[in-house]
């Protein structure tokens, strides 16, 4: 199920709304559980069994590990849970990548397995393996109900396109948590925002960045105007995805870190990584990169471990060469911004400083596109850089600015912080007018719900509606 | 400020609840705005509900039911086409003077659109000359797409397609062989004005009785004495016809009248084979300029048994065609193989029944020229 359906909004939500809000407190974790597993079980029932078990094990493996002392135990029990999530995670997304790899090197005939990838499966496996780590760390404490910790994974707001929540951020909410209307009013609002960037914004960028992707040759202006919308498209598809799902949690009482901060604003590509996806970075940094050693032991590690960190990186987004690609493409930005380009970028005026961070980007946005083989990806660099430019595409691209223009233009609008600058501005300016505040707080939420309702004409109106992180 | 928040999230969940618990009452079959069949909910059963696909019928049909939906459709067309001024709808492009048109066909790749042209003309010449050496004449008609011909209503941002087409138009008539004999109908429209409908991809009435006319002059090199009628000939009636693509934008734009209904002015006498539909209303009442569907086989006998007969392979861009050919052969006989599932080409049916003429015409209301297209039309898709 995706929040951007009919199904979810108008049937699974006020369901559960009703339920949730007229049980006593101490039956609300089990209602969210059941219909967790129902949200998770919509998209494919036969997987639900699946999470179920990786679950169980990740909470039988953390209740052992609390149970001993014993350094060699915990750690045995903490490689079988890493390497059965790993395990399990590698089955259903790398095998048949790994086939086509052997088959193409070694010129076997092995033939690919009909595996469905799992809906979710990268998120919910980092976020349980995340719980064991923190317990076996000592970070947390185990949790012995072990519908708590299958809440913990399988909650519905961040389960299958994150934010990769970790247990400590829910750990107290979920056995305690204060519901007021501050709280409910906020969640909806940040909701209806990210319904309405998903609907409006990231749909009508997508059809465009589809069309022209799509095309069996581009020249120079429409390969740009591609790679542009599609940097528009993953970043609004994202960060709705993550605003509604941080705004669903707020409501149901739950506190999701921030997973976005106006990536396209940044003025180096470390900026943009401390901007974008949050919550996987921090989780690559804090379980991988940092057990690696980080930059603690000499220079020549710490580039090492950004290499595997970047790797990782590349490979969790996707078994495709390409999502490969596109880590080590940030590896090696990163690494040339730590050796000398900060250093560089320091001294230019701010407006090339996001020049670069954004050329950067919309060209690492295409190596992540071109996921259906190289050579669609080199053909579509070719033409980035071609300079060629045929005799039509004058027209069709005025034929495409009609039709997507307005979308493309709210959405290079708020890929900046302009919304909250505002709202903060007139808010300060505001303070101490009681009056003036209602009227100021009462005009937001009417042109939230405004926006709500026209998002459900487009939602209605459109067959069109994809969500890119899914797949991952 | 509490209460402020408190109606904003009462509007919200009242809106959202109200809007479930109706959806789940609705039982609507047919949506106009869309053109289509609505899905219904599936039977409730404890066991289905662990299968991905009842689940996903649910959704579908909890989607295709929702409370308020052609409204819904209505109100976003309103917001798209009056209040954000776009000249665009969905897949609908609008034009000038309550001219709408479909997506432009938009070519990016030309030297690949050559080769599927070539090949086009390879294969219509290759079942033309089967059609020949069985005796009959092979007309290609090709009827273009409303944007190459009415470019004066197109809005400005719409690429000129008139030069696409004319391009590879004249590409496909240099690889035609002798035995084909072709007419462009955006020839045959030269210098006319509104042979499409306003809010639809089709030729209207006045549009198809001038292709009657171009094909009645090449019969009448053989056939002098063949009946020819006129426009005059028919009594018209004038009504609003919304058409498929104004209905899909849920009725944002009220055309002008167009010519609907026609009735012969005339003794006329057709028998439709297998079917008690009359065609023009049996020359007795006012019927639609069209013949009311597209079948996938359609025999007419007339009674003008000394005229040429006629068999034409077309879809709804012929219906009319199709009823004004009553007026003149001796019997007519159509297929539409987008329905038709004989399994016998056109070649086929041109061996058996050895119409004099035979009319060939590809549907193009989305690709000027689509080989599947083509094949599809001659009766030898690989579907």
């Amino acid at each position: 199920m995706v929040f951007s359906s009919t199904i979810f909004l108008f049937a699974f939500l006020p369901i559960l709304l009703i339920l949730y809000f007229i049980s006593p407190a101490r039956c609300r974790n089990y209602i969210l559980l059941i219909f967790s597993l129902i949200f998770y079980g919509w998209g494919g029932p036969s997987y639900l069994l699946l999470m179920i078990i990786v679950v169980t094990a990740d909470y039988l493996f953390a209740l052992f590990i609390s149970m001993t002392e014993k350094k060699a135990l915990r750690k045995l029990f903490l490689i079988l849970t890493v390497a059965g999530n790993l395990g399990c995670l590698g089955y259903y997304k790398y095998t048949n990548f790994l086939i086509r790899n052997l088959n193409s090197i070694f010129g076997t005939d092995l033939t690919e397995t009909r595996i469905i990838l799992p809906i979710g499966i990268s998120f919910f496996t980092f976020q349980a393996m995340s719980y064991v780590i923190d317990v076996y760390r000592k970070d947390v404490a185990v949790q012995k109900n072990p519908f708590y910790v299958m809440l913990y994974v399988s909650l519905f707001p961040q389960l299958v396109a994150g934010p990769i929540v970790r247990y400590k951020t829910v750990e107290d909410e979920i056995l305690n948590r204060n519901i007021d209307i501050d709280e409910i009013a906020e969640g909806l609002e940040r909701f209806m925002i990210g319904f309405g960037k998903k609907i409006i914004i990231a749909n009508n960028t997508g059809a465009l960045a589809d069309l022209i992707f799509g095309m069996k040759s581009v020249d120079m202006p429409l390969a740009w105007v591609g790679a542009v919308t599609y940097t528009l498209q993953i970043y609004f598809d994202f960060s709705a995805y993550s605003d509604m799902a941080i705004g669903l949690g707020r409501i149901f009482g739950f506190h999701f870190e921030e997973n976005f901060n106006f990536p396209y604003i940044s003025k180096s590509v470390g900026d943009f990584w401390r901007r974008w996806h949050i919550s996987l970075t921090t989780w690559f940094r804090d379980y991988i990169y940092i057990p690696l050693g980080g930059n603690r032991k000499g220079t020549g590690r710490m580039y090492f471990n950004m290499f595997v960190i970047w790797t990782l990186t590349g490979i969790w987004h996707g078994a495709e060469w390409n999502f490969i690609l596109w880590g080590l493409y940030y590896f090696i930005f990163q690494s040339a911004e730590k050796l000398f380009l900060k250093k560089i970028l320091e001294k230019i005026p701010r407006f090339f400083q996001h020049l670069y961070t954004l050329f950067v980007i919309v060209l690492g946005w295409v190596i992540f596109r071109c996921d259906d083989g190289l050579n669609h990806l080199i053909r579509y660099f070719k033409a980035l850089f071609s300079f060629h430019i045929n005799t039509g595409t004058s027209e069709i691209l005025s034929a495409y600015f009609a039709k997507y223009g307005i979308y493309l233009f709210l959405g290079i609008l708020f890929s900046i912080p302009i919304y909250r600058l505002i709202r903060e501005a007139l808010a300060e300016k505001l303070s101490g007018h009681k009056a003036a505040k209602i009227i100021f707080a009462g005009t937001g939420y009417l042109l939230v719900t405004g926006m709500f309702l026209i998002s459900v004409l487009y939602l209605i109106n459109s067959t069109y509606n994809p969500f890119i992180y899914f797949r991952f | 400020m509490k209460w402020v928040k408190g109606i904003f999230i009462g509007f919200f969940a009242f809106f959202i609840i109200c809007m479930g618990f109706s959806t789940f009452n609705n039982k609507k079959e047919k949506s106009l705005i869309e053109g289509r069949a609505l899905k219904q909910f599936p039977a409730f059963s404890g066991e289905k509900l662990i299968q991905t696909e009842y689940l996903n019928t649910l959704s579908d049909a909890f989607s295709d039911q929702i409370t308020g939906r052609d409204k819904m459709i209505r109100a976003y067309n309103w917001l798209i086409v009056d209040v954000l001024q776009q000249k665009w709808a969905g897949s609908i492009a609008i034009g000038k003077n309550k001219q709408l048109y479909q997506e432009p066909e938009l070519i990016t790749d030309e030297a690949a659109y050559e080769k599927e042209v070539k090949e086009c003309a390879e294969l219509i010449n290759k079942e033309a000359a089967k059609i020949k050496a069985a005796g009959s004449i092979f007309i290609y008609l090709n009827v273009p797409r409303k944007d190459v011909v009415e470019t004066k209503n197109l809005p400005d941002y719409y690429p000129d397609s008139e030069k696409d087409y004319d391009h590879l138009i004249s590409l496909l008539r240099s690889k035609l062989s002798d035995d084909v004999i072709f007419l462009d109908a955006k020839d045959i429209f030269e210098g006319k004005e509104h042979v499409y409908y306003s809010t639809d991809h089709h030729v209207n009435f006045t549009g198809q009785m001038l292709i009657y006319h171009k094909l009645m002059s090449i019969v009448k090199e053989q056939f002098p004495d063949i009946e020819v009628k006129e426009l005059s000939d028919f009594r018209q009636k004038k009504r609003v016809i919304d058409g498929s693509f104004n209905r899909r934008i849920g009725y944002a734009l009220t055309p002008e009248k167009e010519v609907l209904s026609v009735r012969p002015d005339f003794p006329y006498y057709a028998k439709r084979r297998s079917s008690k539909t009359a065609i023009f209303g049996g020359g007795k009442t006012y019927a639609t300029a069209f013949m009311g569907g597209d079948y996938a086989s359609t025999f007419v006998k007339t009674d003008k048994k000394e005229a040429p007969s006629i068999f034409i392979s077309g879809s709804s861009y012929t219906n009319s065609l199709e009823a004004l050919c009553t007026c003149s052969f001796s019997t007519m006989h159509s297929v539409d193989y987008r329905s038709n599932k004989s399994g016998k080409t056109l070649a086929d049916y041109v061996q058996s029944e050895k119409p004099d003429y035979v009319v060939y015409l590809p549907n193009q209301s989305d690709k000027h020229f689509s080989l599947s297209t083509f094949k599809i039309h001659l009766g030898i898709s690989d579907n």
